[in-house]
């Protein structure tokens, strides 16, 4: 097969058959949902320290969230090409006919809710453009750092023919949950302050639009890469890169309006810092 | 140099904690995990000595020794970059932040030889339940010494573009406490993958 004809080859998009003779190898299921979840446990007697002892709700309230947040990570699976082994811990719940193990909720506590809360924190202490680029990009790192391990060791699996796969983790879900991270904090940084009494459990809701949201903006083209069936090799892996060129714009879209030096004035934010 | 209000902000702040508090919360989730992983490799290995034993063995000691001192002195220069920061004293600072990344990288080079001795050995963390565990510990490790290499590179940066603040330097003190972890980890995983009878 020439070059040429390799970039033209039509790719099968379909709704793959899910791998489901996968089996995580025992010592393998056991870790990696130690190194999924235990950071998101650890997180709760923080959170709960937080609330009574400074009155501070809202890592709590984030934490909800990010259990909240969980219930889509079925759609993404199914969208997204990934296959959890059933012998994982679990399941947590089901959902598109897949076993969403225990590792997850407590995973998006950490990975989604509190890196998001971490983002806002540093929106509200000031950052440049260029700050809120580096954010994105360390969170987006964490995102590698969480799942290159799982992946590597076969605690789970993105099967077909993903682009840009490293260790089996294709690195589009890297800056697509990096991005959707960022949109987190940047909606709870732009909401937090208008949200007072009852109004504050709208917190918890905070993970999930702006996790939905920033998907919705941004993975159209990397899932269209996935499920289109008969595209050409070459347009699955522009396709690709076409949802990191949305990220991009999304999260200079963000920092227009959260940065120090943004273009874009939000008058109505409370106590903006 | 740092301003006389930053110093004596910096100051009382380190009165309270060293660093920012998330940090505190990222470390103590992370030394939950490793604690777990530690527990279940002395579980495995309660159960299996033998294979531990024999795979064990085949470890460089002396790579892992070196590698032990690189990063233990890595420590002592972040240390010392730390108090140079708080004295705002930035070449100081910078130069040992310096001293840190070169200890640090010679760490990760170490360890990348250390990686393809074993590949040229036929050994891959699906070669036994050991190696899987040195796999998985070191490799975690090592990608924690990375994202500190990164922070130390930045600071270096960032101190000699824009002097040493009172924000950048919290943010600093953040990476140094992450630092002497990717440290504390090592001086954990050392013994229990190299050197235990």
């Amino acid at each position: 097969m020439s070059f040429l004809e390799k970039l033209l080859e039509p790719v099968q998009g379909v709704m793959l058959p899910v791998p489901a003779d996968l089996a995580a190898p025992e010592l393998v299921a056991l870790l990696f949902t130690v190194w999924a979840a235990a950071f998101g446990i650890a997180v709760f007697p923080w959170a709960i320290y937080r609330w009574l002892k400074k009155k501070d709700d809202i890592p709590l309230w984030m934490c909800v969230g990010g259990l909240l947040c969980s219930i889509i990570e079925p759609m993404l699976d199914h969208i997204g090409h990934l296959w959890y082994p059933t012998n994982l811990p679990g399941p947590a719940f089901t959902g598109f006919e897949l076993n969403i193990p225990w590792l997850i909720p407590p995973c998006y506590v950490f990975f989604i809710s509190m890196t998001g809360y971490w983002a806002y924190t540093r929106m509200k202490d000031g950052l440049d453009i260029k700050g809120l680029f580096l954010v994105w990009l360390l969170i987006s790192m964490t995102d590698l750092i969480l799942e290159m391990p799982g992946t590597a060791m076969g605690a789970y699996t993105y099967y077909g023919d993903a682009s840009f796969k490293i260790f089996g983790f294709p690195i589009a879900w890297g800056w697509l949950n990096g991005t959707s991270m960022l949109a987190v904090g940047a909606l709870l940084w732009l909401v937090e302050p208008h949200l007072r009494g009852k109004k504050r459990a709208y917190l918890a809701l905070v993970s999930v639009s702006a996790m939905g949201a920033s998907y919705g903006v941004t993975a159209w083209p990397y899932f269209m890469s996935l499920n289109w069936d008969g595209l050409p090799w070459i347009s699955t892996r522009l396709l690709t890169v076409a949802s990191l060129v949305l990220c991009l714009i999304l999260v200079r879209f963000i920092a227009a309006a959260v940065a120090k030096n943004g273009n874009v004035s939000i008058k109505n934010r409370v106590g903006a810092g | 140099m740092l301003a006389n209000s930053s110093i004596d902000n910096a100051a009382s702040q380190a009165k309270t904690m060293f660093g920012e508090e998330l940090i505190w919360l990222f470390i103590f989730g992370d030394l939950c995990t490793f604690t777990l992983f530690f527990f279940i490799f002395g579980h495995a290995r309660t159960n299996n000595s033998v294979l531990y034993h024999a795979s064990q063995a085949k470890l460089n000691v002396h790579f892992g020794s070196i590698n032990t001192l690189l990063l233990l002195s890595s420590s002592w220069f972040v240390v010392r970059a730390a108090s140079a920061a708080r004295k705002g004293l930035i070449q100081k600072c910078t130069r040992a932040l310096a001293g840190a990344f070169i200890l640090g990288a010679g760490f990760a080079v170490f360890k990348i030889i250390e990686y393809i001795d074993k590949a040229n050995a036929g050994i891959s963390f699906s070669t036994n339940d050991f190696f899987l565990f040195y796999y998985l510990l070191t490799g975690l490790h090592f990608i924690h010494l990375l994202t500190g290499l990164s922070l130390i590179a930045y600071f270096i940066y960032n101190f000699r573009a824009n002097g040493i603040t009172r924000q950048n330097h919290a943010t600093f003190e953040s990476g140094a406490i992450f630092w002497h972890m990717v440290d504390l980890l090592w001086i954990v995983i050392f013994p229990l993958l190299y050197l235990l009878p």
